[in-house]
């Protein structure tokens, strides 16, 4: 690979780019993404006037440096939301789970016969006898001598058990058999995996065709970030941009989330006299913002722990609208301003039967407090090595999760409003609230040549030898407070491990994503496993 | 031959129904898009399965689906076989020759297949 000495999408000039960020629970704290010069040079630039004195000022501009100037407060935003709710509790404990008992499996593949790793490990698991011959007959055609290739011991699964409630149990197994600790490791995490697509999917196959991809809940967290992202192009950019933005994901994309959030805004103005429908886009989201966070947020506010499925912010949003949809008196609840937002959250909850928002809240601290005591005991038990090392991780990750999500609720308890009003909540002093990590991860074939990263902001993460020097796939915006180097670390290690896992046994792929960075975790899997990984299509 | 193709939705779409005019099989994918991503973006992923009898007439087919692209418009695939997987961009310049280049990593036997870090045969 040659080193890119700047990330260069190849277009002179060019700020093509059509992912600009996120946030996934592998990695507590946000992505931004770099994919060319012009959208490197616009962030160093946004990052080097906080005070929005080097912005352009109102003017009519194309979208791409209005997204890459307001990302940061769309993924802030992501990051609350994934404290707030106990769904994405139950992603990210999930995902611990299966990274626990998966980076265990992958570490003990390579004592075990067989030359080849199938990929993804919980599909090979899942296959029936005939089907894996049936596997092993195609991955033939790509050996060099035409033969079947011989596979790793593998227990059948069927993907009902992977799915179905578990016996707990306990299970001895001595250092001396490799089969039966990678088996055992290895069903755990397919269980884990099984967990999470579950969460994201279950309710999902419950709706009808039309919302099954509308009402989902990554949409309904898009919206909410998309709304908070609007509310900060305005005031730090102008009203132009606005516009601008409001125009693509309200008039013309055909994105899910924004179909959604379109949707929501329709629902939101129902009946409001001071619409004449010859609105733009810009002043109906403007008009129905208030209405979107209400409903957006109270989505989040479900109780996993107590009401299963149907705590599913997508389950939650589904059958909010059929309340409000079935009276239209109902829709003024979440505009009248006598009404405070507790107070129309408390309705929502009892007219739908569910469990109360503050007593949700409070059960997902609990809920982690006994996850801190459960990685802390984990460490303690574990003998000294790469898995002591390992469980201090989780320990650690779970301690910063858990003060985070502290600092969060007790705040919303205390002032809801200030996550459902747009300007309030931009308006918060940055200590109010948690702030995330920040990582900046290089797009299409580009790295960042290591010398010429500004290292006082930056802390390289992934680098790559190439030729004439190091590449840099991913950094880290360096943060004043005190747990930085810390938490940076932990979760830099946790990421790694957590990536590897999902490769190794997830069939949910990140598509499209930093493919220099796939490629090395790909050729870091192998190493890992010292076998020959052969994928199940 | 399966190869998963995962790439912009509209362009999946085209895909699918060019494979499925020219009586290639070709099954939906439900399910493997990472939705515990929460992606800033601009364009909706899709996938789907097309079972072909080799990446030479897979790449005829994309080919004529990129070839409506208008100029400076680019579209990114993931293209995933037993050998791995490649990440590729087509627009309409894009030629039989350089995207056979590019997926050389996905010839099954018979063919000299290309190492690549992802791609590896080289223990098989």
């Amino acid at each position: 690979m040659p080193l890119i000495k700047k990330p260069d999408s190849g277009t002179t000039g060019s700020f093509y780019q059509d992912d600009f960020g996120g946030f996934n629970p592998r990695f507590a704290g946000v992505t931004i993404r770099i994919a060319s010069q012009a959208a490197y040079d616009e962030f160093l630039s946004f990052l080097r006037s906080p005070t929005y004195g080097g912005l352009p000022g109102d003017k009519d501009e194309s979208l791409g440096p209005i997204l890459i100037r307001s990302v940061m407060e769309h993924e802030i935003r992501h990051y609350h939301d994934f404290l707030l709710g106990s769904y994405n509790g139950m992603l990210f404990r999930s995902r611990l789970q299966a990274v626990l008992n998966g980076i265990k499996a992958l570490r003990a593949v390579k004592e075990l016969p067989g030359d080849v790793f199938p990929v993804p490990l919980s599909a090979w698991m899942m296959l029936s006898a005939e089907e894996r011959e049936a596997q092993l007959e195609e991955w033939a055609t790509f050996s060099i001598n035409g033969k079947k290739p011989s596979v790793i011991p593998v227990p059948i699964v069927s993907k009902e058990a992977l799915l179905g409630p578990r016996e707990p149990g306990v299970h001895t197994i001595g250092d001396d058999d490799p089969v039966a600790a990678f088996s055992l490791a290895a069903e755990n995490a397919a269980y884990g995996y099984a967990g999470i697509q579950a969460l994201v999917h279950g309710v999902e196959d419950s709706h009808s065709p039309e919302y099954r991809r509308l009402i989902t809940p990554a949409n309904i967290q898009e919206v909410l970030a998309l709304t908070v992202q609007l509310g900060a192009i305005w005031q730090a950019q102008g009203e132009q941009q606005a516009h601008i933005f409001a125009q693509f994901f309200l008039g013309q994309s055909n994105l899910p989330s924004a179909r959604l959030w379109r949707l929501l805004l329709d629902l939101s103005l129902r009946g409001t006299p001071s619409i004449t429908g010859h609105e733009d886009e810009l002043e109906k989201a403007f008009a129905a913002s208030f209405q979107v966070m209400i409903i957006g947020t109270w989505t989040l506010l479900g109780s996993h722990i107590k009401e299963g499925e149907s705590a599913s912010p997508a389950e939650r949003l589904t059958n909010l609208l059929k309340l409000l949809l079935a009276d239209p008196a109902e829709l003024h609840t979440t505009r009248n301003a006598a009404l405070s937002v507790a107070a129309t959250w408390d309705y929502w909850d009892t007219a739908l039967g569910l469990n109360p928002w503050r007593e949700s809240l409070k059960e997902s601290l609990d809920w982690a407090s006994r996850g801190v005591d459960f990685y802390g005991q984990l460490h303690e038990i574990s003998a000294p090595g790469w898995e002591k090392d390992f469980h201090a991780t989780l320990h650690n990750m779970m301690k910063a999760y858990a003060e985070d999500q502290r600092v969060l609720i007790e705040h919303v308890l205390e002032q809801p409003e200030d996550l459902v009003g747009v300007t309030r909540y931009l308006s918060l002093s940055a200590d109010t609230l948690p702030m995330p990590l920040f990582r900046l991860q290089m797009d299409n074939e580009s790295a960042l040549d290591l010398s010429a990263l500004d290292q006082k902001k930056f802390e390289p993460v992934m680098t790559v030898d190439s030729e004439g020097g190091v590449g840099v796939l991913s950094y880290l915006l360096k943060m004043s407070l005190p747990t930085y180097h810390q938490r940076a670390g932990d979760a830099i290690a946790f990421e790694y491990v957590a990536q590897l896992c999902d490769m190794a046994f997830s069939q949910q792929e990140s598509y499209g994503r930093a493919p220099l960075l796939k490629k090395k975790l790909l050729s870091d899997l192998e190493k890992t496993v010292g076998k020959t990984l052969r994928s199940i299509v | 031959m399966r190869i998963r193709i995962t790439g912009e939705k509209s362009f999946i779409d085209d895909l699918s129904a060019e494979l499925a005019g020219q009586g290639a099989q070709v099954e939906p994918v439900e399910g493997s898009i990472d939705r515990t991503d929460l992606a800033l973006g601009l364009l909706e992923a899709s996938a789907i399965i097309a079972i072909v009898v080799n990446i030479a007439t897979l790449i005829k087919y994309l080919i004529e689906i990129a070839r409506h692209l208008k100029d400076n418009e680019r579209r990114r695939l993931e293209l995933k076989t037993a050998a791995g997987t490649t990440l590729i961009d087509v627009d309409n310049k894009s030629t039989p020759e350089n995207l056979e280049k590019q997926l050389s990593a996905h010839a099954a036997s018979g063919t000299a297949p290309a190492a690549t870090s992802d791609a590896s045969d080289k223990k098989a």
